[in-house]
């Protein structure tokens, strides 16, 4: 098919349009690819009002994220446990089971089940025929359990659940011995209070809100207690799937969500008491200071009203 | 978060996953809409087996998820192409929308699947490339790599396929 690709000169197009920099100065296309601003950059008359437009179409490719592309996410967080659970078997033997919470069909040369078979007949393993052994018994009823927690997750994300459904779900897919609690601190997830962040009074020992911290908020949360910075960064490692609204806030604050895990360090050591409580270091690259996160961009924004979470900083400007 | 998430910490997953799905799903369904979900969730079980061999820092990691998606792209091709669906001989490719879900759409953020459909219109090879620039964020070298191209070829696609969503743009009046 005619395309880029098979024209490396400058000239006409497959489909009779100008070569590529007739309308459309190099720089100023990569500018936009790469989502830096063009002020810089002497757009006028026709050129500025082509460009415009496919600016804007640019800026939306990269707009903040929907809820539906987040629909996977419980699906996924199964799967990592489930790797993560059978560290000691070999990859390919875990890809069965990774496949399987996924609900998805893996080659026989993938799920290495001959390999487990193999194991199972080196390891003289044997139990009368028809009848699952107790350890099966137990991993199918924890598999059950876990599969119930997902699927109430699911449905309370989507919005499929009354309110308190939603919480009770919200609550049982962050108990403790559902999943292993692996935060940063260590600690085990905090139950979460209804619309609230993590419970102030879940959270044990949050650092003190530093005078020093670039605009903390004191936007009183549903439970009176103000939202810092400290306090979402607490919350959303606690439990990084109870809340969209603090994954697109941490965005902002952070500037994109691949800065979130930096931006938060400070606070999360702080909580552990590693580092200076009352004064936490700056996140690093330059990461702007947090917004309030009394008013996190909804997801879904168009990028037009500027609440366009976490891609607020890959946001053309004009 | 990378080396964390290899140690197993469900938080530095999580918030890699939320980083990079939303990315992937759109890419996807620019080249590949009508198994987006589907080919996504394999790129992820791709991902999670072997994490705990790669190494690299996130630009790396980004390059690394889509370069898995991508096959896993084209071994729907090759799917498809086993397996052909029904042809549409009356209808002009260009016409067809490449946008799965009408339901879902209404659902969505407008201006981005406005967007996504509009690039889903270029010639497949513009618009991937226009996909893992923009929404992947990757850089020329790296889609280069990426696709088996030069970085000459896909600076000119990139360009090309810009022009041509210029043209669609002032052609169709749309304003997002």
């Amino acid at each position: 098919m005619g395309n880029g690709f098979s024209l490396g000169n400058r000239g006409p197009g497959p489909l009779g349009d100008p070569g590529p920099d007739a309308l459309l100065p190099e720089a100023v296309a990569e500018a936009i690819l790469a989502g830096v601003p063009l002020e810089g950059h002497a757009l006028r008359g026709p050129l500025a009002a082509e460009v415009r437009p496919l600016v804007e179409t640019v800026g939306a490719l990269r707009a903040a994220p929907t809820a539906a592309e987040f629909r996977g996410h419980a699906q996924a967080m199964a799967a990592f446990r489930e790797v993560s659970g059978i560290s000691g078997v070999t990859g390919t033997a875990g890809v069965a089971g990774v496949a399987h919470t996924l609900q998805l069909e893996v080659p026989h040369h993938l799920a290495g089940r001959r390999a487990g078979r193999a194991r199972h007949r080196a390891q003289g393993r044997t139990r009368p025929a028809g009848r699952p052994s107790a350890k099966r018994r137990l991993g199918l009823a924890t598999a059950g359990a876990a599969a119930l927690i997902v699927v109430l997750g699911v449905f309370a994300y989507s919005g499929y659940l009354p309110g308190p459904f939603q919480r009770a779900a919200r609550v049982a897919t962050s108990t403790p011995g559902t999943g292993r609690s692996s935060s940063p601190s260590g600690a085990s997830r905090p139950a979460t209070g209804p619309g609230g962040l993590a419970g102030s009074s879940a959270t044990p020992a949050a650092p003190p809100t530093p005078s020093t911290t670039p605009s903390p908020s004191t936007t009183p949360s549903a439970d009176g207690q103000p939202e810092t910075p400290a306090k979402i960064c607490q919350a959303y490692f606690a439990d990084p799937w109870r809340d969209l609204s603090d994954f697109v806030t941490l965005s902002k604050a952070a500037g994109g969500p691949r800065k979130i895990w930096s931006y938060c360090q400070p606070y999360l050591q702080a909580e552990q008491g590693h580092g200076p409580a009352d004064t936490p270091a700056p996140p690093d690259n330059g990461t702007p200071a947090p917004p309030s996160p009394s008013a996190p961009a909804p997801p879904g924004s168009g990028h037009r009203n500027g609440s366009d979470g976490g891609n607020a900083s890959r946001q053309q400007a004009w | 978060m990378i080396g964390a998430a290899k140690r197993g910490d469900e938080a530095a997953f999580s918030t890699l996953w939320r980083d990079a799905n939303p990315a992937l799903l759109r890419y996807l369904r620019v080249v590949t809409p009508e198994h987006a979900e589907d080919v996504a969730a394999e790129t992820w079980v791709q991902v999670l087996r072997g994490l705990a061999q790669f190494t690299g820092d996130e630009s790396a990691w980004r390059a690394w998820l889509f370069t898995n998606a991508r096959r896993r792209v084209l071994d729907q091709v090759r799917h498809r192409t086993r397996h052909p669906a029904e042809p549409l001989d009356d209808i002009h490719a260009s016409e067809v929308p490449r946008t799965a879900d009408a339901e879902q759409l209404a659902m969505d953020n407008i201006a981005t699947e406005q967007a996504i459909a509009l690039v889903s219109r270029l010639p497949e090879q513009q618009a991937e490339v226009i996909m893992l620039r923009v929404v992947a964020g990757l850089e020329t070298d790296v889609v280069a790599e990426l696709l088996g191209r030069s970085p000459g070829a896909v600076r000119v696609a990139a360009h090309r396929g810009l022009k041509k969503l210029a043209t669609l743009l002032s052609g169709a009046g749309v304003t997002l």
